[in-house]
């Protein structure tokens, strides 16, 4: 049995590690939902890739001849990588930049692959779902705001884990999910709080570990590219840069359904890249199955000859990273998993905004329900009587 | 109310959850629908208690 003064630190506890965190988790939860149906709204405003039913099946086209048009639709800029949709065999996407090796991105094309028009352009700016993404990745404020969210994170999580402990003593004397509605309301909404907040503990605690660690995505880039990718490519790295008009991102994709069969291309880096270098793509392949489909393998593949020259396994943190995407993001069970996810995160946002509420709301007197424990306590210690069955 | 009696019923929906945030990630098609009805548990649970609780308290007036 707790004793009535831990009790109190835990309450201090659970109610100062979720005050602080208490504005971010809101904006987090409000932004966060749209996001889980990220890809239904962008279709919806038009702004994903839908390829015309063609009268005829048409063979794709070369990727090179994707990469020319995508490079003449956007002239003055490159195509830094190409990324296979999911979904859509017959659309490519490509990711550009005002130069090979900027790590900003100016254009995001869908392009059909069979007549290599320009389907779509992502705004990558001004579209909504992209704003919601800013404000719910780092709050337009780069890697400080990622890594300040972060930190939010962690206050939550030691605010459900101090939520937790405190649960058992708050239902001493209640069944599981009473709500005493003849109370006042702020008891009513006490034990709603504590109701939801008990159901969505292992969601909510997973949601906000993936959270975690996909804010520390960029220093796990870093860390994984730094040696891996550069040990991949080191000793290339001085050697002359092919000319774009040599390499040929159609046979390097080629060489590597060749050299990984099982695997089908994630996305792949253009020579000059950071990702790459200066004479290789490096492909980042997936496997096709639930499983397989959320790691990847980097192949360094000749940007000339398209053959793979070598490659690697993902360090366990970047498989952490991997992993922790689909779980934070609850998109890989199909759309019901998506309203699944929404649902909980609604529950969410009422287990936040009733803690405050109870905060705002003084108890008639918390120290005085602690008293009257504690009183009790010294009862039971008198007459050494467990108080089981008391409710 | 023993410490059993206090968990078992937040343990049951923990581990609903859990499986039902795990199964879908490693598998497709019957993986993903036990999925959707493990990770229901939150959710229902919660509606459940709450309208009862209210329903209750309207047919008691």
């Amino acid at each position: 049995m707790m004793k009535a003064s831990t009790i109190k630190g835990w309450l201090i506890v659970h109610r100062w590690t979720s005050l602080v965190c208490m504005a971010f988790m809101l904006l987090l939860c409000v932004t966060g939902l749209p996001l889980i149906f990220g890809h239904e709204i962008d279709h919806a405003l038009g702004n994903g890739a839908e390829p015309a039913e063609l009268a005829e099946p048409l063979m794709h086209r070369s990727i090179d001849e994707l990469v020319s048009a995508a490079e003449r639709f956007k002239d003055g800029h490159v195509v830094k990588f190409l990324v296979e949709d999911p979904d859509e065999s017959d659309v490519w996407f490509v990711n550009m930049g005002p130069a090979i090796d900027d790590p900003n991105t100016t254009a995001f094309l869908g392009l059909d692959a069979r007549t290599s028009e320009v389907l779509s352009e992502y705004p990558l700016d001004g579209g909504l779902v992209a704003i919601l993404l800013r404000l719910h990745v780092d709050m337009f404020a780069g890697l400080p705001g990622m890594l300040f969210l972060g930190l939010m994170g962690v206050l939550l999580i030691a605010s459900i884990a101090s939520g937790v402990v405190l649960y058992a003593p708050f239902m001493r004397k209640l069944s599981f999910g009473t709500i005493r509605t003849s109370r006042a309301r702020r008891t009513q909404w006490l034990d709603a709080h504590n109701l939801l907040g008990i159901v969505t503990t292992v969601w909510l605690t997973g949601v906000a570990l993936t959270g975690v660690i996909n804010t520390l995505s960029i220093p796990v880039y870093e860390a994984w590219t730094a040696p891996q990718l550069a040990e991949m490519v080191g000793p290339y790295m001085d050697r002359e840069p092919t000319p774009a008009q040599t390499r040929s991102a159609q046979l390097a994709l080629e060489g590597a359904q060749r050299a990984e069969p099982d695997l089908k291309l994630s996305f792949m880096a253009f020579p000059g890249n950071t990702f790459a270098s200066p004479s290789h793509f490096v492909a980042f392949m997936r496997g096709k199955t639930a499983w397989t489909s959320k790691f990847l393998k980097p192949l360094l593949i000749d940007a000339q000859s398209g053959e793979v020259v070598e490659s690697r396994t993902l360090p366990w943190y970047a498989t952490a990273l991997l992993l922790s995407q689909p779980l934070h993001f609850g998109d890989y069970g199909g759309m019901p998993l998506k309203v699944i996810w929404g649902l909980l995160d609604v529950l969410a946002v009422v287990v936040l905004a009733s803690g405050l509420y109870l905060w705002a709301v003084k108890a008639p007197s918390v120290s005085g329900w602690i008293e009257r424990r504690e009183a009790a306590d010294g009862v039971n210690d008198a007459t050494k009587r467990p108080r089981r069955g008391v409710a | 109310m023993t410490r059993w009696t206090i968990w078992r019923a937040p343990m049951l929906v923990s581990l609903a959850s859990a499986l039902g945030m795990g199964v879908a990630l490693g598998t497709d098609g019957a993986g993903d629908v036990f999925s959707w009805f493990a990770l229901s548990v939150p959710v229902v649970v919660s509606l459940a208690f709450v309208i009862r609780a209210y329903t209750k308290e309207r047919r008691a007036q």
